[in-house]
């Protein structure tokens, strides 16, 4: 069980990275592009939607390596045992926002791609796949949360940190 | 039930969340859903997806990434080793000697890092040290790092003022222009103070160290000159019209590699761990704006921002009575939520009220992150003083104590701009072409 979970975030991960890369490499053919004087259609919106893919497939990694900003002064002042009933009731009310969310993307991308929505360029880049992206990335996002969850109610206080 | 009863439901459900530890971009999320279930007709899960969807594919977003992951490849390349070496020959004589160090190793290092937090701690791992070693006085060594560590926010490429700016639909570009001046400002106000400081207290201050000769000196700082040359080109190409922000990024990221390989500390590892590290911070905040532009739709529907706007165009508040109100409000704000958190949070609910009083939206920004740098090193809880304490192990209120006089200096830089908003506004209505 945790082995695949380790591959999961990590392929997320590094899907993620891709995206990121993609996306200088986006805006450098086109401003290169546009010295030489070729135009590059559209490498902004495609830039737009690399990101969009992108910063959603790390939000299960980041989450995992603490990365994701919450509030600990008001919990760190409670007694052990309080603190984790707190906390268990955080996390239980993170993991229904995270499975509602990825829900209604998928909803989102699903209508999307029965309509046919497209960019407004020339190339007419299909709308569901960046979308479908992103509810990948915040189905790994759930699991990462029900991770925490479940680490809590067993008692483990904090999050992993790589 | 109207809209201040309502208003004040979300605010307490909302802090609520947040107290019990829930994640800040999910709190903004989760009180966005409630604005939407309870004022919206529409179906409120496909209006939180499709809000999501266009407030995060968007290309005015780009330079965010880009500019962190350029960040994280110079902060794992040796500058941060090289500032020390690179910054303490020419501060010999300088009233403060090396305690400069701090503030300008802060000002250089928060142009590449764009955050508060890695500044603080970059520098302070290197600089505490060898200060202490070098018999400085703690109190200045810990308070001019806590100050300085605020210039991150300012001092372009700044995260936050891209936050900002995305979130306030400003042009990046000129937000990024009119932080220069007060940055520098910022700066001549903290080596100032260190000046006079150490004229007072000549007893408190070490001997001058030996000197170094010019040759010695320029061997010395000439890692550091590459890094200075690419920020300057990644700002001046901006400034000058040549490229855009995202542009500038996507330049900077390509010369960070560059300078990182030539400097021998580019190789598997820290690639991997710079892009990495580069997703997880950028996903982060990313995150934190999704939920809050779920949060700042939601607002429409529940009219609290209209509301509240309405109600300070009824008090017929001056814009100085109201900025002096915000200040206060974003500093005890300051003491449990992060930079990032706050700008978003102020852009959703009261950017319609500071439009109504008459205030720049521009300048606003500017004047926003230096009140997040305040809130950052108030005591007892500030960002950037737990940084420290960690650094140093010293108790929180010794170190907060430690950064005091660099509070009231930014209070006092947020005054000047205030008085004289010209050294916000003129920088960025030169820049070419507008």
């Amino acid at each position: 069980m945790r082995k695949s979970l380790d591959l999961l975030f990590t392929a997320s991960a590094w899907s993620s990275a891709c995206f990121l890369v993609a996306i200088v490499a986006l805006i450098l053919t086109q401003s290169l592009g546009r010295l030489v004087g070729i135009a590059i259609q559209d490498a902004n919106e495609l830039a737009g939607f690399c990101l969009a893919a992108g910063s959603f497939l790390a939000l299960g990694p980041a989450l995992r390596a603490g990365a994701h900003i919450r509030v600990s002064l008001v919990t760190s002042y409670l007694g052990p045992r309080a603190r984790r009933v707190v906390e268990t009731i955080a996390f239980a009310c993170a993991t229904v926002l995270c499975a509602y969310f990825t829900w209604w993307m998928g909803v989102l991308a699903r209508e999307s791609w029965r309509f046919g929505d497209s960019s407004v360029g020339v190339l007419a880049f299909p709308l569901w796949i960046p979308q479908v992206a992103m509810t990948l990335g915040l189905a790994v996002l759930t699991v990462a949360v029900i991770e925490t969850l479940v680490r809590s109610v067993r008692g483990g206080a904090e999050p992993p940190v790589e | 039930m109207d809209v201040l009863h309502v208003g004040l439901i979300l605010i307490g459900m909302l802090f609520a969340l947040l107290s019990a530890g829930l994640w800040v971009a999910l709190a903004l999320f989760a009180i966005g859903l409630v604005g939407l279930e309870f004022f919206s007709a529409a179906r409120t899960g496909l209006t939180v997806a499709t809000t999501a969807w266009a407030g995060i594919a968007s290309w005015s977003l780009a330079p965010l990434p880009l500019f962190i992951w350029m960040g994280e490849i110079l902060f794992r390349s040796r500058l941060s080793e090289d500032m020390f070496a690179g910054l303490a020959p020419w501060l010999r004589k300088v009233p403060g000697g090396l305690l400069h160090v701090n503030i300008l190793g802060c000002g250089i290092f928060a142009a590449v890092s764009g955050s508060s937090a890695a500044t603080t701690a970059t520098i302070g791992r290197m600089s505490i040290p060898e200060l202490r070693k070098q018999r400085y006085p703690d109190r200045m060594v810990l308070g001019t790092l806590a100050g300085s560590g605020t210039l991150g926010f300012l001092i372009p490429p700044s995260i936050i003022l891209i936050v900002y700016g995305v979130s306030a639909e400003l042009s990046i570009a000129r937000l990024f222009i009119a932080g220069i001046l007060p940055g520098i400002l910022l700066m001549a106000l903290f080596m100032g103070y260190v000046m006079v400081w150490s004229l007072i207290h000549r007893e408190a201050m070490p001997p001058l160290p030996a000197p170094v000769k010019l040759v010695k000196r320029i061997r010395s700082s000439g890692r550091l000159f590459p890094v200075i040359l690419l920020i300057a080109a990644v700002i001046g190409s901006i400034y000058g019209g040549i490229a855009t922000p995202t542009e500038a990024a996507a330049y900077g990221v390509v010369g960070a590699l560059i300078l990182s390989a030539l400097s021998g500390s580019l190789d598997r590892k820290t690639f991997r761990d710079g892009l990495i590290g580069a997703t997880r911070t950028a996903s982060m905040i990313i995150f934190i704006l999704a939920g809050a532009s779920v949060l700042t739709v939601a607002m429409g529907f529940t009219g609290i921002p209209r509301g509240l706007a309405g109600w300070i165009a009824r008090m017929s508040l001056s814009p100085h009575a109201l900025l002096v109100a915000l200040t206060l409000f974003f500093i005890i704000l300051g003491c449990f939520l992060d930079g990032i958190s706050i700008v978003v949070l102020t852009t959703s609910v009261i950017l319609p009220m500071v439009r109504t009083a008459g205030i720049d939206l521009m300048w606003f920004g500017i004047y926003i992150v230096l009140v997040v740098g305040v809130s950052q090193i108030t005591p007892p809880v500030g960002f950037n003083l737990f940084v420290i304490q960690g650094l140093t192990g010293k108790d929180l209120f010794a170190t907060a104590r430690a950064a005091l006089p660099f509070f009231f200096l930014l209070l006092a830089a947020i005054v000047v701009i205030t008085i004289f908003p010209q050294i916000v506004l003129w920088l960025p209505a030169s820049i070419r072409g507008s």
